[in-house]
């Protein structure tokens, strides 16, 4: 009886049952068929056989419609515990291969995202490293600074050598000047030379008049006339010299600056010194702006970086929850493999899901509740 | 003036590395470390102004590490933040009793880790 109150709701789709509701219709209009022949044939014998045989036949259908309904009923069952048995042994052979896909990513997203934060870091570095606060400005003031300087020492060449210039164009006055004096003082003593000629003239005609008397002093005036002579030769030696004394400075000076173009350079010099000056200027002014421009955008920069160094923490939590996973797939298999996956109970290994979990979007994933499901505090000082 | 020196423990590489960036763009020496034993590996013969330790690691969790640095008679003071995933109340409590001054959750923004170091480090 039990197992035709089993067999009543049973339903398989993937197994069509034996003639179920056949028997059940032939049973019934066997036992109909009985009962009616009986009360319709009253107490006659014949009736009473047929009915009788009737009821036989009705009861022998029930019998084997029983028998076929409990081997139905087993080859159920042995087809569930096959399938059963399948799904388990798919499961303990699945569940390795899963966990070690779980595994591989884990490990190549820890390598590679390490990697990324590893040249991140490296470029936070360099961007600190230029944007320090005030590092380019300071730099850029400096050369700035060093350039100015420059500009005033090449502006004082400059200057050293115009004065040198001057100086050496009055150096050549003056020893011209000095030329002329000397040669005005050489024309006094030439003078002087002819005066006293013509008074060794005088005097030769005097000593002439006073006969014997002047025969002496005529010889003193042979000597004033030699005298006057040479004093006459080293007035015009002297005047000589001063003259070529001042030539040969000049030509000295005028060969060597290469005819008198030396003030042009000294010019053109002091004019090309002042563009590059004014140039570089410009340029670091440009340069200047452009670092001051840079410190501006730093905060942003800064903003950015900040950014990106929260979102670049995804990869822990990652790992985190597929370790997780990887960890309950093992203990999955650890028990369909000792043959315990009846002993599974579906609350009961979701609460030990759940004691695994670290991160909010587990619980969420999970459906904890709202506090379990929401970031705590970012920071608890204790 | 030399630079504090902080002990950043992690088996996350990426995290150490965020961590890293956050506290060496703030002036900051950091020494890092892959999990408890190896940070106490690392402890012998140095000395730091503070740790960050992360709570879920390999080999010894940062929970453990925390009550190992405790018994150091040349670590005891140093101060600890754990910095981990876990937002629970009762592991916040763990870490407590360890001995851990500060608990960070992650993610976090640098700028809050930095408010947390300044606030805790020895001087």
């Amino acid at each position: 009886m039990n197992a035709w109150r089993r067999l009543a709701g049973w339903t398989a789709p993937s197994q069509p049952l034996p003639r179920t509701g056949r028997d059940r219709w032939s049973l019934a209009c066997c036992a109909a068929a009985g009962l009616l022949l009986f009360a319709l044939a009253g107490a006659t014998l014949a009736a009473a056989g047929a009915a009788a045989a009737l009821l036989l036949s009705g009861l022998g259908t029930a019998r084997s419609m029983a028998r076929q309904h409990e081997q139905a009923l087993a080859d159920l069952q042995r087809d569930a515990q096959e399938e059963t048995a399948r799904a388990t042994r798919l499961c303990a052979q699945a569940a390795p291969v899963w966990v070690r896909q779980i595994e591989t990513v884990r490990a190549e997203g820890n390598r590679e995202v390490g990697e990324l934060a590893r040249a991140f870091g490296e470029l936070c570095r360099k961007l600190d490293h230029v944007l320090a606060p005030g590092a380019g400005r300071s730099s850029s003031e400096e050369l700035l600074s060093a350039l100015e300087r420059n500009g005033c020492e090449l502006q004082a060449l400059v200057a050293a050598l115009r004065q040198l210039q001057e100086d050496k164009d009055s150096l050549v006055r003056d020893v011209g000047v000095q030329a002329a004096q000397l040669k005005e003082n050489a024309a006094d003593i030439r003078q002087i030379a002819l005066n006293i000629r013509m008074v060794s003239l005088n005097a030769t005609i005097e000593a002439a008049r006073a006969g014997a008397a002047g025969k002496p002093f005529g010889v003193i005036v042979a000597d004033m006339r030699t005298l006057a002579a040479r004093t006459a030769e080293a007035s015009d030696l002297f005047s000589s010299h001063a003259d070529g004394l001042h030539r040969s400075l000049k030509d000295v000076f005028t060969q060597r600056d290469g005819q008198g173009s030396d003030a042009l350079s000294i010019g053109a010099a002091d004019a090309l010194v002042q563009r590059v000056v004014a140039s570089s200027q410009a340029m670091m002014r440009q340069l200047t702006e452009a670092i001051g421009a840079m410190e501006q955008e730093r905060g942003k920069v800064r903003a950015d970086v900040s950014h990106a160094l929260v979102a670049l923490q995804f990869q822990d939590r990652v790992s985190q929850i597929l370790a997780h996973v990887s960890h309950n797939l093992e203990e999955m298999q650890s028990r369909l493999g000792e043959g315990r996956s009846q002993a599974l109970d579906e609350r009961q290994w979701l609460e030990r899901l759940a004691t695994h979990y670290s991160t909010h979007e587990e619980f969420a994933n999970h459906g904890a509740g709202p506090s379990a499901a929401q970031p705590g505090p970012a920071v608890t000082f204790f | 003036m030399a630079r504090k020196r902080i002990m950043v423990i992690d088996d996350s590489v990426s995290l150490r590395e965020v961590v890293g960036i956050s506290l060496r763009g703030a002036g900051y020496e950091v020494t890092e470390a892959c999990d408890g034993r190896d940070a106490l590996a690392k402890l012998d013969g140095s000395r730091f102004h503070l740790m960050i330790c992360d709570v879920n690691m390999p080999v010894m969790d940062g929970i453990s590490f925390v009550r190992e640095v405790k018994q150091m008679p040349r670590h005891r003071f140093v101060p600890i933040i754990m910095l981990t995933t876990e937002s629970r109340e009762s592991r916040k409590g763990e870490g407590q009793l360890a001995g851990a001054k500060a608990w960070v959750v992650k993610p976090f923004r640098p700028e809050q880790m930095l408010q947390a170091v300044a606030k805790l480090i020895l001087p």
